[in-house]
C-alpha cells in the first residue's frame, strides 16, 4: 500500500489567524494583574507628591485629620491572618490526616464534602455567623475576625493539603508499615515530612486569601485602627478599610485609599508567588 | 497524635452540622412558595428573591462566556504555542496563579474606576460580570491546563502523523478528549461566581428590582445576602434565608463538580 | 461531539443577545439614590408608594454616608443624594439643595442597662473614656464600650460638634457606618453605648429590639421634642441634585411634601418639613 506521507500538499491548513487570536485571548486574561497594580500605583501615587505624604508611615488612620498612617492598618491584616492561620493549619492538617489515613471510605467522603461545601461558602455567610454568634460573645474584635477568616481559609488550606497527601505514592507508606512502623509514626515521618513543600505551599495560599478578605472581616472586626493589645479589641485591615471609606473618598484620602489597595495586592501577591515556590520543591516525588 | 487529627475532624464536622442546622433553623422562615421567583418587598425584609436570582444569572453567565476565551487562549498558549519554550509557558502559567489570590476587593475598586466611570458604565451588571470575569480567568486557566495537560501525548502525536494540522488537532482531538476537565473548570469558576461579593458591590450595585437590562444595577444572591444583614434595617432573617438559598446552591454546585470529578479521572 | 456543535453557537448567540438586552435605554425608569443612611429608610418607603402609582419608575436606594451621597451627586454617579447634616458652602456649589424633614440624635444604650438619663458633660465623659466603668454613674456595672460612628458619616460631625469633641478623642470600641449597624451591637451588648438618629432608634424599639433612648440633659428624644426645638440635638434632612430636579426627582420632593409622604417621614420617627 503507498500510504502518502504528510507534507505541504495534503496536510491540512494551519489558520495563523487563529492562532494568533487564542494568543491574544490569552494574553489579554493575562494583563489583567499588571493592570490592576499599575492603575493603583497610577492613581495612588499623587499621595506622595502632597504635604501629607509623610503621614503614610505613621502610627495613625486619621483621614479626616489626614493622617494617613498605613502601619497600624496593615498591622491589622497581618495580625488577623497570620492568627487565623495559626488556628486553620492545625485543624485542617488534622482533619486531612485523619480522613486520608485514620477513617473509612464513608467518612472520608463526607468529611470531603463537608470541606468543599464549606469552601464554596460565600465569605459574607460567615461574617453573617460572625455577627449572630461571635459579636455578642467577644465583642467586634480581632478574635471574632480571626475566628471568621478561619473558617474561610482552613477549606483551602485543607483541600489543598489533601491533594498534597494523594500525591505520596502508595508503596512509600506500605513500606513503612512494612518494616514495623506505627501507623502514626508512618504519617508523621513518611508522609507529612515528604510532602511539607506542599503544605507549606498549601498555608501560604491559605495565608493568601486570608489577607485579602475584606468583607467578612468588617463585619466583625469592630474597625478601629492602632494595633491591638488583645485579642477582644477591636481591629481596622487594610481591607475593612477600603470598605468603609473607598466610596467617599476624594483627593488625597483618594489617594491614599488606592495606596492601601495597593499594598494588599502587594501582599497577597508575594504570599502567593512565594506559595508556588514552594511548590515547585516537591523534589522527591 | 490519632486523637488529636480525630478531634480536629470532630471540629470541624461539628461546625460544618452547626452552621447547616443554624442556617435552616433562621432561615427556612423566610421559604415560602414564591421565595425564589418571587419580587423583594419591604427593601427585602420580606417576599421573595426573583430580581436577584435573574440579576445572578445574568452577572454570572455573561462573566463565564467573558472569562472563557481569555481562559482557554491562556491555557493554549502555556500548553501548545509555548510548548516548546518552558521557560515562558511556565511564565504564563505563574501569572494566572498569582491573580488567583489577588484580592476581590482590589480588583472591585479598579473595576469600579476602569468600568463604571472610565466606559461610563455605571453601576451595572455589565460592568460588574466584566470585573467578575477578571477574578474567574485565573481558576477556570488552572483547570483548562491541567485538563489540556492530561491529554495523552499519543493523541497529539498520532493526529500530527496523519496530516493534522496543530490547529485542528487542538480543536478535534485534544479539547474533546480533555472536555471533562474543562468543564470541571468552568464549574468551580462558578462556585467561585457565586460566592463572590466585594468585587460585585463595587460595581454591579445594588438593587432590589428586576433587571430590564444589562446597563442596568443588579446584586447577586451573595451581595443581596450581605445587603440584607448590613444594611436593612432589621434585615437579618431574610439575610439568614439569602445564606440558605447560598448553601444550597453550593451544596447542588459540590455534587455536579464531584460527578464530574468521577468521570475526569476515568 | 455533534452536542457540543449545538450547545456552543447557541451559548455565543444568547450571549449577545444578553449584550445588546436593554442598551438603548429601556421602557422604565431608573433612579439611584445614595448618602446618608438616615434618609436612606424614608427613601425606600417612598419608593414603594411611587412605584404603586408609576410602574415603571425603579428606586434605588444605598447608603455609604451623608458624605458619599455628596461626593457621588457632585460627580454625577448619582440620580439624587441624601444628607442628614448641613452642606458646607464648597459642598453645595452648584447643587440644588432641599430639605424634606428634621431628626435629631439620640444616645442609645442597651436595654438592659438601667440607666435612663445623661447630661453632656456625662456624655463627653463617657466618650473620651474619662469614665471607663459603668459603676462610676450608675448601678450597672462592667466597662463602658463606646459605638463610634465611622468618619464621612453626618452623625458623627453632628455629635462631634454639639459635645465640642474631636474625633481623636473618643475612644472608641467599635465603628460603624451605618445605623442599622450601631442598633446591632448595642442590642447585643449591654455595656455598649451609641449614638444614632433619633428616627431609625425609634423604629428599631418599636420593632422589638432591645434598646433604649436616653434621655439627654433632661429632655426625651421624640419627634415632638426635635420639632419644639427642646431636644439639644436637632439635624436637618436633606435631598439634593446635581442639576434641576428632574421629572421624578420633582416627583419624589412632590410626593414627601405631601400628606402621605408627611405620614410616612412621621411613621419612621422624623419631622416633616415645614413644621418647626
Amino acid at each position: 500500500m503507498d500510504v502518502p506521507l504528510p507534507d505541504s500538499r495534503n496536510r491540512t491548513r494551519e489558520p495563523v489567524w487563529g492562532w494568533i487570536i487564542t494568543a491574544v485571548a490569552g494574553i489579554s486574561g493575562m494583563l489583567a494583574v499588571p493592570i490592576i497594580v499599575l492603575y493603583l500605583f497610577l492613581s495612588g501615587a499623587g499621595l506622595f507628591m502632597e504635604n501629607q505624604a509623610w503621614t503614610f508611615f505613621s502610627l495613625e488612620w486619621r483621614p479626616g485629620d489626614e493622617v494617613f498612617g498605613i502601619l497600624p492598618l496593615v498591622a491589622g491584616t497581618l495580625t488577623t491572618a497570620f492568627l487565623a492561620l495559626l488556628l486553620a493549619v492545625p485543624l485542617g492538617l488534622g482533619t486531612v490526616l485523619h480522613l486520608h489515613f485514620f477513617s473509612g471510605p464513608r467518612i472520608q467522603r463526607m468529611g470531603e464534602a463537608a470541606l468543599g461545601i464549606l469552601g464554596g461558602t460565600p465569605s459574607v455567610v460567615f461574617g453573617l455567623f460572625g455577627t449572630v454568634w461571635l459579636v455578642p460573645r467577644l465583642g467586634p474584635s480581632l478574635a471574632s475576625g480571626m475566628l471568621v477568616l478561619t473558617a474561610m481559609i482552613l477549606p483551602t488550606f485543607a483541600l489543598l493539603a489533601l491533594a498534597a497527601l494523594r500525591q505520596i505514592p502508595k508503596d512509600l507508606l506500605t513500606a513503612g508499615t512494612g518494616l514495623g512502623v506505627s501507623r502514626e509514626q508512618v504519617v508523621w515521618h513518611l508522609a507529612v515530612k515528604t510532602i511539607w513543600p506542599l503544605l507549606a505551599a498549601a498555608a501560604t495560599l491559605a495565608l493568601a486569601r486570608g489577607l485579602g478578605e475584606a468583607l467578612a472581616v468588617e463585619m466583625v472586626c469592630g474597625n478601629v485602627s492602632g494595633i491591638p493589645s488583645s485579642l477582644l479589641q477591636p481591629v481596622r485591615t487594610l481591607t475593612t478599610t477600603l470598605v468603609q471609606e473607598f466610596e467617599y473618598a476624594r483627593g488625597v484620602h483618594n489617594q491614599a485609599l488606592h495606596m492601601v489597595a495597593l499594598t494588599v495586592v502587594l501582599l497577597a501577591a508575594s504570599a502567593s508567588t512565594f506559595a508556588f515556590r514552594l511548590h515547585a520543591r516537591k523534589a522527591d516525588l | 497524635m490519632r486523637i488529636a487529627c480525630f478531634l480536629s475532624t470532630a471540629i470541624v464536622l461539628t461546625f460544618f452540622l452547626a452552621m447547616g442546622i443554624d442556617l435552616i433553623v433562621q432561615g427556612m422562615s423566610g421559604f415560602h412558595l414564591g421565595y425564589f421567583f418571587g419580587p423583594v418587598l419591604d427593601s427585602g425584609r420580606a417576599g421573595g428573591i426573583g430580581p436577584v436570582i435573574q440579576s445572578t444569572f445574568l452577572i454570572v453567565f455573561l462573566a463565564i462566556m467573558f472569562a472563557t476565551p481569555m481562559s482557554l487562549g491562556g491555557a493554549i498558549l502555556s500548553v501548545e504555542i509555548l510548548a516548546k519554550y518552558p521557560r515562558l509557558s511556565h511564565f504564563v502559567r505563574r501569572t494566572f496563579d498569582v491573580m488567583v489570590s489577588v484580592p476581590s476587593i482590589a480588583v472591585g475598586l479598579v473595576g469600579w474606576s476602569l468600568f463604571c466611570q472610565g466606559l461610563n458604565l455605571g453601576f451595572s451588571i455589565l460592568a460588574g460580570s466584566m470585573t467578575l470575569a477578571l477574578m474567574l480567568a485565573p481558576i477556570m486557566t488552572a483547570a483548562f491546563i491541567g485538563g489540556l495537560d492530561a491529554v495523552s501525548k499519543s493523541i497529539r502525536r498520532e493526529s500530527l502523523a496523519l496530516g493534522v494540522s496543530r490547529w485542528h488537532t487542538l480543536w478535534l482531538q485534544v479539547i474533546p478528549a480533555a472536555w471533562p476537565a474543562l468543564l470541571a473548570g468552568v464549574m468551580l469558576a462558578l462556585g467561585r461566581a457565586t460566592a463572590e461579593t466585594a468585587a460585585l458591590i463595587l460595581t454591579s450595585g445594588i438593587s432590589i428590582h428586576p433587571p430590564e437590562g444589562i446597563l442596568d444595577p443588579g446584586a447577586t444572591l451573595a451581595v443581596h445576602m450581605y445587603y440584607l444583614a448590613r444594611n436593612v434595617p432589621g434585615g437579618e432573617p431574610m439575610a439568614y434565608s439569602a445564606a440558605l438559598a447560598l448553601l444550597l446552591i453550593n451544596i447542588v454546585l459540590y455534587f455536579l463538580l464531584s460527578r464530574l470529578g468521577r468521570i475526569v479521572s476515568t | 461531539m455533534s452536542r457540543v456543535k449545538i450547545i456552543i453557537p447557541l451559548l455565543i448567540a444568547f450571549t449577545l443577545l444578553t449584550l445588546v438586552w436593554g442598551w438603548g435605554g429601556n421602557g422604565g425608569e431608573r433612579y439611584l439614590l445614595t448618602g446618608s443612611s438616615t434618609i436612606a429608610p424614608i427613601m425606600a418607603e417612598i419608593a414603594v408608594r411611587l412605584r404603586e402609582k408609576n410602574p415603571g419608575l425603579k428606586i434605588d436606594v444605598q447608603t455609604g454616608g451623608s458624605t458619599r451621597g455628596i461626593a457621588d451627586t457632585r460627580d454625577g454617579r448619582n440620580n439624587a443624594g441624601m444628607a442628614s447634616r448641613d452642606l458646607s458652602a464648597d459642598e453645595a456649589e452648584g447643587l440644588n439643595v432641599y430639605s424634606i424633614g428634621y431628626d435629631g440624635i439620640a444616645i442609645i444604650v442597651n436595654a438592659d442597662n438601667p440607666i435612663t438619663e445623661l447630661s453632656s458633660e456625662q456624655v463627653r465623659h463617657l466618650f473620651t473614656k474619662d469614665i471607663t466603668q459603668w459603676e462610676t454613674i450608675s448601678s450597672h456595672k462592667g466597662a463602658v464600650r463606646i459605638i463610634n460612628k465611622a468618619e464621612g458619616r453626618a452623625t458623627l460631625e453632628v455629635f462631634l460638634t454639639h459635645f465640642n469633641l474631636e474625633n481623636r478623642q473618643i475612644q472608641a470600641d467599635a465603628v460603624i457606618g451605618d445605623n442599622a449597624q450601631g442598633v446591632r451591637l448595642i442590642a447585643a451588648d449591654p455595656q455598649a453605648i451609641g449614638y444614632i438618629s433619633i428616627g431609625e432608634a425609634l423604629h428599631a424599639k418599636g420593632r422589638g429590639t432591645p434598646i433604649k433612648l436616653l434621655t439627654l440633659d433632661g429632655v426625651h428624644p421624640t419627634p415632638s421634642t426635635v420639632a419644639d426645638g427642646s431636644y439639644p440635638i436637632r439635624r436637618t434632612l436633606y435631598l439634593f441634585f446635581r442639576d434641576k430636579a428632574d421629572d421624578q426627582g420633582k416627583k419624589i420632593l412632590a410626593y414627601l411634601q405631601n400628606a402621605e409622604g408627611r405620614k410616612i417621614i412621621q411613621g419612621l420617627g422624623f419631622v416633616p418639613a415645614d413644621t418647626l
